[in-house]
């Protein structure tokens, strides 16, 4: 299983680095809604940088649906699911490789976003190793739970639409544990910040279990 | 063409000659809407007329006869959409019922839970001087509500029944998974502010006497009954869809080797 | 403070009734059309709209509508489709699932 995961997660992944989608619309587009956020809350800072975490984590969110989008988009066309489905690799493989490729991305992403913020919204960047370790737990479980939704919506013709609907609602307490966690992180109390994290591993932990046994019987169908 | 052992009767006379018999447990169904509608209409009536205003509250307090036993319907309703589409999975227990009683549990309860919404909206304006706090239930009851949505949007996506069932099903447990960690990250933001709740609707601390706390409990056990009066009519229709669908698929396969017959 | 729980009652219990009586509405006319249907080319079958049965099918558009479940229905007590209409089933010719695919 872990083989066939790093085969998916590798083919992704130097898949991305030819075509750099990610990095030439992804990207952008994080960077798009960060400055589309500070016009729509006003250029004063003491109103954007309390909020930065929430702001940077509701991009993440947004991003990885296109991110999302983006993985079952490189298999082929329509047929997304036939294509894995035949290529005889385990499904619990590649549903870890696919989130796991997904994961990364978002990852380098949400580097890029933390400058943005910092730069954009004047946060300081206390407390980083909160910061990171909500990052790991928090990108896992949108990743685990993008992958498994994503793979129901690829395919059909509603997808653009459906995936953001199944995928934001569940996934709301990720943002709603990161953003304070981050809150905690850049206002200098990082202790406090543990129930948090607790929350984001539970999640990431739940949700990727869930990815590894249910992937397989999602795959067979359509 | 496959022509197959075609049946020697007529096609007409194939499906007239069975009616639809009448449904099972009509009888029984019909005598549990009359109690939901007779417990309600009581509900109703004994909140709004006899029982007393509340010392705090006043007249509002009428309103929390209905939206708790409300919010506990939206939930049970997931509650069970969520158990049926786990024995749908089953393989022991996978039959059409199942994923049918999910659909049509589901379909009650978004009603059930976007009314929670409103009559806690409603309740909290006076009370709150806002027609929505983040109140952790009414928190966690919106994100229910869009869930549900997100479900239903999933069960409508074509495709083959088994198909459709079984994608449901994983996403109602996908879901059902979600409530809890909503619910405890909403109480734990909530709790770290100074929240107005003057009083959380659930704690009736102050239903201790007589008529309004038999009022709120026959609230709760009406508003079940309604709940399971409507699943169950919402499963019929389900069923009779089904059905529809079938014998529209039948008609076209009789037609189209009819066709092929004919030349 | 009145007024808002006379309109919190009426949106409550109104909104109820209306899903309540609307529902049966919808139950009988499905089952008017079910019983109805014979050769009247009726694959209407979508016409309510949103339910758990999905999109409306016609024999021509759906992915094979479980007529595979249909055929273990005659195997014994098919787990998945149609098992109340039994006489319907055996009835039912069992090249559907060969001319669906």
């Amino acid at each position: 299983m872990l083989r066939d995961a790093a085969l998916v997660a590798g083919k992704d992944l130097r898949i991305e680095m030819r075509s750099r989608v990610a990095l030439n619309q992804v990207g952008p587009f994080a960077i798009a809604v960060l400055l589309l956020f500070g016009l729509a809350l006003g250029p004063d800072r003491a109103v954007l940088a309390p909020a930065s975490a929430g702001l940077f984590w509701v991009a993440v969110l947004l991003s990885t649906i296109l991110a999302v989008q983006r993985s079952y988009a490189i298999e082929s066309a329509d047929a997304a699911r036939d294509g894995l489905r035949l290529s005889g690799l385990d499904p619990a493989g590649i549903f870890l490789g696919k989130a796991g490729a997904i994961a990364a991305q978002l990852l380098v992403l949400e580097a890029g976003l933390t400058v943005g913020v910092a730069l954009l919204y004047g946060a300081h960047l206390n407390g980083a190793l909160v910061l990171i370790a909500s990052c790991a737990a928090g990108t896992l479980g949108l990743a685990a739970v993008g992958t498994l939704y994503g793979v129901v919506a690829s395919g059909l013709r509603t997808r653009e639409t459906l995936l953001p609907l199944l995928f934001l609602p569940v996934v709301a307490p990720v943002l709603l544990a990161a953003t304070k966690a981050w809150n905690e992180a850049l206002a200098g109390t990082p202790g406090r910040a543990g129930s948090w994290l607790e929350i984001l591993a539970v999640f990431a932990v739940l949700y990727m279990s869930i990815g590894t046994v249910a992937f397989g019987s999602l795959l067979e169908d359509g | 063409m496959s022509a197959g052992p075609v049946s020697s009767r007529p096609v007409s006379a194939q499906t007239r000659a069975l009616p639809l018999p009448r449904p099972p447990l009509s009888g029984a169904l019909g005598a549990l809407g009359f109690l939901a509608l007779a417990g309600v209409v009581a509900t109703a009536w004994l909140g709004l007329f006899v029982t007393p205003p509340d010392e705090f509250m006043g007249n509002l307090v009428r309103l929390l006869y209905v939206h708790p036993p409300m919010a506990w319907v939206a939930f049970l309703a997931f509650g069970v959409a969520s158990l049926a589409s786990l024995l749908y999975l089953w393989p022991r227990t996978r039959t059409e019922h199942f994923d049918r009683l999910a659909g049509a549990s589901a379909e009650v309860g978004v009603v059930f839970t976007g009314l929670t919404l409103v009559s806690g909206s409603i309740w909290g304006r006076p009370t709150w001087g806002a027609w929505w706090v983040w109140d952790p239930l009414l928190t966690t009851t919106a994100l229910l509500f869009v869930l549900y949505l997100g479900y239903l949007a999933l069960r409508r996506v074509p495709g083959d029944f088994e198909v459709r069932a079984r994608r449901s099903a994983i996403g109602a447990l996908i879901a059902f998974v979600d409530v809890p960690i909503v619910y405890f990250s909403v109480v734990w933001w909530r709790s770290l502010h100074q929240a107005p709740t003057v009083l959380n609707p659930t704690t009736r601390k102050t239903y201790v006497h007589g008529s309004m706390a038999w009022t709120l409990l026959l609230g709760f056990v009406s508003f079940t009954l309604l709940y399971a009066w409507l699943t169950a009519h919402r499963y019929r229709l389900a069923k009779l869809q089904d059905l529809e669908d079938t014998e529209g698929l039948d008609l076209a396969l009789r037609e189209r080797r009819a066709e092929g017959d004919a030349r | 403070m009145n007024g808002y729980v006379e309109a919190g009652y009426l949106v409550i219990f109104g909104s109820l009734g209306t899903y309540g009586v609307a529902l049966l509405g919808r139950e009988r006319a499905a089952r008017r059309r079910v019983l109805g249907s014979t050769g009247a080319g009726s694959t209407s079958a979508g016409s309510t709209g949103a339910g758990s049965t999905g999109a409306g099918s016609t024999g021509a558009g759906t992915a094979s509508f479980t007529d595979s479940g249909g055929s273990t229905a005659q195997a014994g007590d098919g787990p998945t489709t149609k098992p109340q209409h039994a006489p319907l089933a055996t009835e039912e010719p069992e090249p559907a699932p060969g001319a669906m695919s």
